[in-house]
């Protein structure tokens, strides 16, 4: 079936296999690999992208779901060559370990900031709680986010 | 699946539509966070799916003479945030609120919770206490009504025909006298699916300390959610004090103890809903 939608700002018309999940859309259609497959059941977040201004498991998300909507992905942080803040801060705070998590971890705080530019330590513990990381770096993470909030 | 049909209705008369050309073995995909999974783990095989995502008038919170309605395709975070729900149903928004993660409660919605008919679902049991009806349309636009406990007949399956669909969820505000919570407990503390869950509602006297009207949903113990009408009449007209929360504990536990006989959970759960138990009195006071 043919579908329409935006993914980091640029217009897609793709035929699209309709039982497709939104995850392999993006990987394998539109060689967007940023975008991890984790657990591939919704637990741990790998997956996470913004579907008009909301964060979800693009594991769980059938293709024919996103005709219309708009996407941000990863790949959508940086622009113009430079990092977003979000990604900046996680480099400075050493918040990557094995950085599979991350994508994940970005988008569902992109989403977040996005809603609420300064949010709590406990809104930020609640944003990122459908993102695991497996490598300890909890704490870096969230000092990351921090940082970006106090951002004016 | 590489057969399967994907219609993708954008308002409600194209819904009916669509219901025209549902069989035994079609779909209704509300937000997807069940039904892709299933799909993609080879449980779930439909031939046809008709994909809700579209259907916007479908998506809302309204209050209208004494009752919220609250359309099929709504999401747990915007029942979550919504004022209405969190002032007259507020164990709505706790469940709400508790169900999977931030990026979970963005896609998922009422409707498919419902129909999902989940043992575990955390909805299903705190729409029994805030005895909910269900509306739900047919193929011809035609509507009807029922009660959660007669729409989810067991685990995975409702009543509903096939070119049947849930539109909304209509609840009874419950009055200022009222308190009500939900508990869960799950191998984790956030983002996890229930092993057990209470919804508790009550009619509190403040006079004379007492309680009424008792409403007790209880899920993830067997195959649906039930009311426990037998503790909510030894519960109804009692002093609320500490003595009672002990009876609800000991009751629930007994309660427990008759639905699963027999079962490998039973001995963790007939225990767990004791502290379960407590949570959720703690919440009420």
């Amino acid at each position: 079936m043919q579908i329409e939608f935006k993914v980091n700002g640029k217009s897609c018309s793709l035929d699209i296999c309709p039982t497709m999940r939104l995850i392999d859309l993006l990987r394998d259609e539109l060689g967007l690999t940023g975008t991890k497959e984790g657990c591939g059941e919704g637990e741990c977040g790998a997956c996470t992208v913004i579907i008009d201004g909301e964060a979800v498991n693009s594991c769980l998300v059938l293709a024919p779901q996103v005709r219309g909507k708009e996407i941000i992905t990863v790949e959508g942080l940086a622009g113009d060559g430079e990092l977003d803040s979000l990604q900046q801060k996680f480099i400075e705070h050493s918040a990557v370990e094995c950085g599979f998590c991350t994508p994940g971890m970005l988008m569902s705080a992109k989403a977040l900031l996005m809603k609420n530019p300064h949010p709590s330590e406990e809104e930020i513990r609640q944003a990122l709680a459908g993102n695991l990381c497996r490598c300890s770096g909890y704490s870096k993470i969230i000092e990351a986010v921090k940082d970006v909030a106090s951002l004016s | 699946m590489g057969n399967t049909v994907v219609l993708t209705p954008d308002n409600l008369s194209e819904l009916r539509e669509a219901l025209k050309q549902a069989a035994p073995n079609s779909k209704i995909l509300a937000g997807g966070t069940d039904l892709v999974l299933a799909m993609h783990e080879n449980r779930c095989s439909p031939d046809l799916i008709i994909d809700l995502s579209g259907v916007k008038e479908l998506k809302y919170v309204r209050l209208e003479d004494g009752h919220l309605h609250i359309g099929a395709v709504t999401t747990f975070t915007q029942i979550k945030e919504n004022e209405f729900v969190r002032k007259h149903a507020l164990c709505l928004t706790e469940a709400a609120a508790l169900i999977g993660s931030n990026q979970i409660r963005n896609a998922g919605t009422i409707g498919g919770n419902i129909g999902n008919a989940s043992p575990a679902g955390d909805t299903i049991p705190v729409l029994m206490a805030l005895e909910a009806r269900i509306r739900v349309m047919d193929s011809l636009g035609q509507v009807e009504e029922k009660d959660v406990d007669e729409l989810i007949v067991g685990s995975g399956k409702t009543s509903l025909k096939c070119d049947q669909v849930i539109t909304e969820v209509i609840i009874p505000v419950l009055g200022d006298d009222y308190r009500s919570t939900f508990v869960k407990l799950g191998s984790r503390r956030a983002v996890t699916i229930s092993k057990l869950n209470i919804a508790l509602v009550v009619k509190y006297n403040h006079v004379l300390n007492t309680i009424s009207d008792v409403r007790v949903g209880l899920g993830a113990i067997g195959v649906k959610a039930f009311r426990d009408r037998r503790v909510e009449e030894i519960l109804n007209g009692q002093q609320a004090d500490d003595h009672l929360a002990q009876v609800l504990a000991e009751e629930l536990s007994m309660t427990v103890q008759k639905a699963i006989p027999g079962r490998y959970s039973l001995p963790y759960k007939k225990e767990a809903i004791k502290g379960l138990a407590h949570d959720a009195w703690a919440n009420l006071s």
